[in-house]
């Protein structure tokens, strides 16, 4: 949601080590990341900040780690998984990589890599480089019809 | 065949001059009995300060206490502490400060125990950050220090709190071991 950027950034783990001259902290063990409706889990998440203590990058490792958000207040969740995810608060970009897979209402993106520009809100996805089978496979959900739109929003009026 | 029967006499017969000779408490260096440590203090000063300096000859801490009450035993000594603190230097500057309400040094003040209201500070343009805990124990001379009670960290705009902590105050590092919860506040424009 737009209003989860200005939330706190809550981290729940096992493990913690930190280390303050790269301004680094490693969480690891059952690790549990939230900002509003923004959540990550995974096994181990690097949490990189600056001298002023303010956070730039997060980066979760996990078989898989996970990704969820709610992107508007009309519209479900965005569900993502991958062995590393990697995201940059500012940019609000999701760098997903090792059997990434994106799913926002229905609509699915598989493959090695997945950009995501959350408020962009636009994907580019890669295949694996090694030319095998896995490339990029995306399922998009047919648009419902006109007329059952309107039905479902005149049930909606009654 | 016999010859090393005279060599294992000679030996015992010196173990058991040896015995004889040394009082029994030089033995084993045995604990100090209640009695022992509830005598009367060897020495007390009020307003300690002392300086430690490390192999190059720089300041590396100060280690002072409102009240000192030294107490010397056979092989080990212990002084009890008020208001201990200790501040460490990093090129002739302060950075750490560990403070508490007493506290208890060991083995010629290598081994340090804080108790009550245990707090470490760190200071330094853009690196203040502050720990508090319930007791510590520390090895001045390694800058290294670990508790297992619960710490809490606030630093700049973050707050973590965890249970047990080994912290290198030489490296700038430090684990929490169990239980970890933090909480960063998020301000506008974060840089990349």
């Amino acid at each position: 949601l737009p209003g989860d950027r200005d939330q706190p950034i809550k981290v729940k783990s096992e493990h913690l080590e930190a280390d303050r001259s790269k301004n680094l902290s490693v969480y690891s063990g059952n690790v549990e990341i939230s900002q509003g409706s923004l959540k990550i889990s995974a096994d181990r998440v690097e949490v990189y900040g600056n001298e002023k203590g303010e956070l730039s990058r997060v980066v979760a490792i996990g078989k898989p780690a996970r990704f969820e958000q709610k992107v508007s207040a009309s519209e479900g969740l965005v569900k993502a998984h991958a062995r590393r995810i990697e995201f940059t608060i500012r940019s609000d970009m999701l760098n997903l990589s090792g059997e990434a897979f994106v799913d926002r209402d229905g609509n699915t993106l598989a493959a090695e890599k997945i950009e995501y520009d959350m408020s962009g809100e636009q994907m580019k996805a890669q295949g694996n480089q090694k030319g095998e089978q896995s490339g990029v496979e995306m399922i998009w959900q047919p648009e419902k019809p006109a007329n059952q739109k309107n039905n479902n929003s005149k049930k909606k009026g009654q | 065949m016999r010859t090393w029967i005279p060599l294992a006499v000679a030996l015992l017969v010196a173990l058991g001059l040896w015995i004889a000779d040394s009082p029994p408490d030089q033995l084993g260096g045995k604990r100090p009995s209640r009695k022992q440590q509830n005598q009367a203090a060897d020495l007390v000063i009020r307003g300690a300060q002392t300086s430690h300096f490390d192999k190059n000859g720089l300041l590396a801490y100060q280690f002072n206490s409102d009240k000192l009450t030294y107490f010397q035993y056979t092989r080990r000594d212990r002084a009890d502490l008020v208001n201990p603190e200790i501040i460490f230097f990093e090129e002739s500057e302060p950075r750490w400060q560990v403070t508490a309400r007493t506290g208890r040094a060991t083995n010629n003040g290598s081994n340090v125990v804080f108790r009550g209201n245990v707090v470490i500070e760190r200071s330094g343009a853009g690196a203040e950050s502050k720990l508090s805990t319930s007791e510590l124990q520390m090895k001045p001379h390694d800058k290294y220090a670990h508790t297992n009670k619960t710490v809490t960290i606030s630093n700049l705009g973050s707050q973590i709190t965890g249970k047990g902590m080994k912290a290198d105050l030489n490296k700038n590092h430090l684990e929490l071991l169990s239980e970890v919860e933090s909480t960063y506040e998020t301000r506008q424009g974060t840089p990349e």
